[in-house]
């Protein structure tokens, strides 16, 4: 019997858990020179907003060990230019959309989500309440438990397909707030978003990003992460996307194994075009070699 | 890390290369050839590669490289010690094997008019590479500036495939002294485009120089960079055009860009 690697994720079939983190991986059409986006689970694109936006100054990155610190800031074409000049390649590529949205108030955020009900390309959203680059909106929304739930509510009216909350790592009781989303009506979760840090440049004695602090990615916060995931899991039960400085099979697995039923790889893709597609074989020979049917078998098999 | 092997794309090389050769050609900047591929042999000038360096020093991301040359057997990268990353890879020795992503970005037009060739210090290195693509046009003259002449390099190589090359330094120790904005004014005579690379000080003066004479620039720029493949829009520079400003990637539009469009 061929190994199942299919995975659900907030009543969403994917045929495989792997897909890019949000920012990482554009629209699906720079990486395609590697090979075809559909061999993905899904492909979640671009933080989109209302209006299309220009994003921070640069410099945008800076290398941290271990890591890197972004703060891109939204930078996106908006949501009509996503449907009319982004969507229909995707589609084309038959992947399972799912967009992250963002905007500056709970309003922008149903209006983004109401547009893209009307596209059947459109999977499933993720609400991303925990951007740390952006002035208004975004992280604003997701730090504490009652402001996050009336944003799900709000985008929950207008969305009926799979809505899934994307998590910022930058608060004080995570699970609160996980709880609070799932109450809400989100059918799932994403853990974690970029956590907050700093880089200095010591010849110009000022912080490297004109935004003074940025989001860290990469292998630097994945035992962050992965802690998130496992707390998260192991107090409400909910179905979670993990991400957070995964860079091969084996540190998916460890996502998987804390309670993630999907992950998201975004750093790793920089410096490994090819990582996504090594994870989905990974999976494949790891059920075929140890005999389990399935990778939802595996699903927060570590949770004490 | 497992890399797949003949897995990279029509267009960009993803695998392994060999260092055929490595040296120091001037204090701490290195010319390393690598092994080259059937995408790596039709790279353009003012493109790049992308270059992993090994992790030792717990670094993530590649550093992206200029091409000082490329055909079907090597190619010829130019790169001077700014971090860990170029730390890294000032060490690898003949025989080592680096993974590398390549060619990227937009390089060069390939002007049929005279053109002079602009380059600064680690500038020089593309223009190399765009002088010998430009060998049939006889009307190329090359201007090339440093700080001093410990910090010269190629002079001879650019010598034997262009005619007027002119040199310049900060102190004078080479050729004439000055900087290469400042040459640019004395030596042009009937060019009517400008191909230039080195720091955005050099290429601002030289955008300025050729927005009055009414000349054609184009001007490589850098940035600190993430993918290298236009996907995760860190490493953009504002571009005005017709009156309007956007970040265009400096990875995947650029790194070469109308020097009149760009703001500096």
């Amino acid at each position: 019997m061929k190994a199942d690697i299919s995975a659900e994720i907030g009543g969403l079939i994917l045929k495989n858990p792997v897909m890019p983190a949000s920012g990482t991986w554009g629209y699906g059409e720079e990486y395609a020179e590697f090979y075809a986006p559909g061999e993905l689970g899904a492909v979640v694109v671009k933080g989109t907003t209302l209006e299309p936006r220009q994003g921070n100054k640069p410099p945008r990155i800076a290398e941290t060990p271990a890591g890197i610190l972004n703060s891109v800031g939204l930078q996106n074409v908006g949501v009509e230019k996503f449907i009319s000049e982004k969507l229909p390649f995707l589609k084309k590529n038959k992947c399972t959309v799912i967009v992250n949205i963002a905007g500056d108030s709970v309003d922008d955020y149903a209006d983004v989500a109401r547009r893209l009900m009307d596209e059947e390309g459109v999977s499933a959203v993720e609400v991303n309440i925990s951007c740390p680059n952006v002035k208004k909106g975004g992280i604003a929304f997701g730090v504490n438990a009652a402001s996050a739930s009336v944003l799900i509510k709000s985008v929950k009216k207008e969305y009926g397909r799979p809505l899934i909350a994307k998590l910022s790592p930058n608060v004080t009781d995570i699970v609160e707030i996980a709880g609070a989303c799932i109450d809400s009506g989100a059918d799932a979760l994403t853990l974690i978003n970029t956590v907050r840090g700093m880089s200095i440049d010591i010849n110009n004695r000022r912080p490297l990003l004109p935004n003074c602090a940025g989001g860290l990615s990469g292998p630097a916060i994945k035992p962050i992460a992965l802690r998130m995931v496992y707390e998260v899991k192991k107090a409400t039960g909910a179905d979670i996307i993990g991400v957070g400085g995964i860079e091969c099979f084996e540190d998916a697995l460890e996502f998987i194994m804390a309670g993630a039923s999907a992950v998201q790889v975004g750093t790793a893709n920089f410096y490994n075009p090819m990582v996504m597609p090594e994870i989905i074989a990974g999976f494949g020979e790891y059920l075929e070699k140890n005999k389990i049917g399935s990778v939802k078998d595996l699903v927060g098999v570590a949770i004490r | 890390m497992n890399f797949h092997d003949g897995l990279s794309g029509e267009k960009i090389f993803f695998g392994l290369s060999e260092v055929i050769n490595i040296k120091e050609i001037v204090r701490e900047t290195f010319l390393i050839e690598i092994s080259s591929s059937s995408q790596l042999a039709k790279s353009e000038p003012g493109q790049f590669v992308y270059i992993i360096p090994k992790m030792q020093k717990r670094t993530v991301l590649p550093r992206p490289l200029c091409i000082a040359d490329a055909d079907s057997e090597t190619v010829k990268l130019i790169f001077k010690i700014r971090g860990k990353g170029t730390l890294c890879l000032s060490e690898l020795g003949k025989g080592d094997k680096i993974s590398v992503m390549g060619p990227l970005g937009t390089g060069f037009p390939l002007p049929r008019e005279p053109v002079l060739l602009a380059g600064g210090g680690l500038g020089a290195a593309p223009l190399y590479f765009l002088a010998k693509k430009l060998r049939n046009n006889k009307k190329t003259s090359l201007l090339l500036g440093f700080k001093n002449s410990d910090e010269a390099y190629f002079i001879d190589e650019f010598k034997s495939i262009a005619k007027n090359v002119f040199v310049c330094t900060d102190d004078g120790s080479l050729g004439a002294g000055g900087n290469v904005v400042e040459k640019a004014g004395e030596i042009i005579k009937n060019e009517k485009v400008i191909c230039a690379c080195g720091p955005r000080p050099m290429l601002k003066g030289l955008s300025d120089f050729a927005g009055k004479k009414g000349l054609r620039i184009f001007v490589s720029l850098e940035e600190r960079m993430g993918c290298g493949v236009g996907a995760c829009l860190g490493c953009v520079v504002k571009i005005r055009r017709g009156g309007k400003e956007e970040y265009q990637r400096v990875c995947k539009e650029g790194p070469v860009f109308d020097g009149l469009e760009v703001v500096y």
